[in-house]
């Protein structure tokens, strides 16, 4: 390493002395990546533009050749007759309340049991961690059809809390909050509670404030994937009335196969609400998928 | 926690063994209490307990019994269920799919998904911008990609427009048991490369840039330096990308739900597909759990794998 920063500053002043004919090549290579990383990001954003193009079609066009890329006139219109036929209003008025319960309610239990398992030396706590940690290779597809009759027994089925309370425990929280406690100073805490505050008032006054950058983290990945579940809805929600978003578009699928504008139109505005968490919480999910690896 | 290190010292210097209650008691109940902690994790383990190692006992319960959801009376059945899934000729199907479309898919991805990082990984100017629109696809919410899909692969859609293009004959996609499979896998690639993409360019970022200049000064040029620094430093980031994208195809049905139906045939039936045809619209719950298991045990067995591989890697 002491050879490599001794030989460093050399070396940048020999790049810096080196004829042209070194640069030109350096704006080669790099002209070049632009090029091919251009061409690769118009392919992989190819369907959200094509879907976003044919919505704005009428159904008798969407197959004509040459193919129109930007359609003229654009029809606008369909987006508000999309919003009227499907009547979104009621299902993300749903899903807001299914998403928002549930990511309050993970949270809380995440940041509770992060706090537990990673301030407090109990014995078993490392068993407990693996317990919990074992879950994330439980994913819903394994266990749906006892946890449909569980759900059922309970008589929960068409219902909110049955949409909300059976995927509200989520290891992957703890596992982030765990991780942000653990480097937490220990001494903020043996002195909170020296000045006599007790356990939950150390946590909630001392520990909580703190951590709310990975309360956000954990939040908005959590609000990510639970507005976007389709299986777990779809399973147990038979009632329109209860119906999220992802219900919706996927009934209305199943009814219009082939009014493909109205069908594009209705996926854009169901993609809407995550594209704009995406653009504001960019850097948070980003780096929550990077760091765990996994989304469920 | 002080205590419960003293006790630690006293067993291993030999001293006469606490017996098991005073020793838990000393852990849990110290001048810290330590038992607080356990009080914090309660919650969710009331609800983990109930919403998911109940359910997988059920799960493996039901297995064993001809459970259905039209029929009260359930009777215990032993292993009939496995034995009769190892002569179902639609879960060995099944099971063929499930092969073949992860393979395929989380190939793809991860090769994919291993050159974007790299490419992004460039001093380049708006890198940024790029990074940013290369992860929409993973934006896209999961029931709008089969849609968006079944229309690109329509028959007079947008990809047989490009084969015709490029001059190959358009494949009717949807409706020949190959192309339906092709289909689900390129759909599935295009959303799970990005989050490819992204954990590996965590994965490279954290490769130190030593590495690099050493390898520059030994004279290695570009491609040598991707053989013989980055590929070697990536192989944990490789296995945690490839669990990942393992168990994600795996566990998931809604691509091949809204975009095939698992047709033409049940040609595109996953092994998910199939516990949920079985259990939900064949109404035989004790079947559907039998399978689900196989696939529990197909996700456990990658996750194990590769954790080893990755302790051995790091050890």
């Amino acid at each position: 390493m002491s050879l490599a920063s001794a030989v460093h500053p050399l070396r940048r002043l020999g790049l810096r002395r080196a004829p042209n004919r070194a640069r030109v090549r350096a704006h080669a290579v790099t002209i070049g990546l632009l090029l091919l990383l251009t061409a690769v990001t118009v392919v992989f954003l190819m369907p959200i533009f094509w879907m976003v193009s044919t919505s704005l079609k009428t159904n008798r066009h969407v197959f004509d050749l040459p193919i129109q890329w930007f359609p003229r006139p654009a029809l606008w219109s369909n987006y508000p007759a999309a919003y009227a036929t499907v009547r979104f209003t009621r299902y993300f008025v749903n899903s807001a309340i299914v998403t928002g319960c549930v990511t309050v309610l993970n949270v809380m239990l995440s940041a509770l049991a992060g706090y537990g398992l990673a301030k407090y030396r109990f014995l078993g706590r490392h068993v407990l961690l693996v317990l919990i940690l074992a879950t994330l290779m439980l994913p819903l597809e394994v266990v749906m059809v006892p946890l449909y009759l569980t759900v059922q027994r309970l008589g929960w089925l068409n219902s909110y809390q049955g949409m909300i309370v059976p995927v509200a425990a989520n290891a992957l929280g703890v596992l982030m909050m765990r991780q942000y406690f653990l480097s937490l100073p220990d001494d903020l805490i043996a002195a909170a509670r020296i000045d006599g505050a007790g356990h939950v008032s150390t946590f909630l006054r001392i520990a909580v404030p703190l951590a709310w950058p990975a309360l956000l983290t954990v939040a908005i990945l959590i609000f990510q994937s639970t507005w976007d579940d389709f299986v777990w809805p779809f399973l147990i929600i038979s009632n329109t009335s209860k119906a999220t978003v992802p219900l919706a578009v996927q009934t209305f699928q199943s009814a219009e196969t082939s009014n493909f504008p109205m069908l594009m139109a209705v996926s854009s505005i169901a993609s809407v609400p995550l594209t704009l968490l995406f653009f504001v919480f960019q850097r948070q999910i980003i780096t929550g998928v990077a760091t765990t690896g996994m989304r469920h | 926690m002080s205590s419960g290190e003293t006790a630690g010292i006293a067993v291993r210097a030999g001293w006469p063994r606490e017996r098991l209650l005073t020793r838990v008691r000393r852990r849990w109940f110290g001048p810290t209490q330590p038992w607080w902690g356990f009080v914090f994790t309660v919650p969710i383990l009331v609800l983990l307990v109930c919403f998911k190692f109940w359910p997988m006992a059920y799960a493996a319960w039901l297995s064993l019994t001809n459970a259905s959801l039209t029929e009260r009376a359930w009777r215990f059945v032993g292993v009939a269920n496995y034995a009769r899934l190892a002569r179902d000729t639609a879960f060995i199907g099944a099971l063929e799919t499930t092969g073949r479309y992860v393979g395929a898919t989380i190939t793809l991805s991860m090769v994919l998904g291993l050159c974007l990082a790299v490419l992004l990984n460039q001093k380049i100017p708006a890198r940024g911008l790029f990074r940013t629109l290369m992860f929409l696809p993973a934006v896209v919410p999961i029931v709008v990609a089969p849609i968006l899909w079944q229309f690109l692969f329509h028959p007079y859609g947008l990809v047989n427009n490009a084969l015709k293009a490029l001059g190959v004959h358009p494949v009717n996609w949807l409706l020949s048991p190959r192309g339906a499979v092709e289909a689900l896998v390129v759909a599935t690639a295009w959303r799970l490369t990005p989050l490819c993409m992204v954990i590996y360019l965590a994965g490279l970022q954290s490769i130190p840039g030593e590495l690099y200049e050493a390898a520059a000064i030994d004279g290695a040029g570009a491609p040598r330096r991707f053989r013989s620094v980055t590929l070697p430093m990536l192989k944990p980031t490789f296995l945690v990308v490839m669990v990942f994208a393992i168990t994600l195809t795996v566990q998931n049905f809604v691509l091949a739900l809204v975009m095939t139906g698992g047709g033409p045939d049940s040609a595109s039936t996953t092994l998910s597909l199939f516990v949920y045809q079985t259990g939900f619209l064949g109404f035989r719950m004790g079947y559907a759990s039998a399978a689900a298991i196989v696939m529990l045990l197909i996700i456990v067995a990658f996750t194990l794998l590769s954790l080893r591989a990755l302790r051995s890697e790091e050890g």
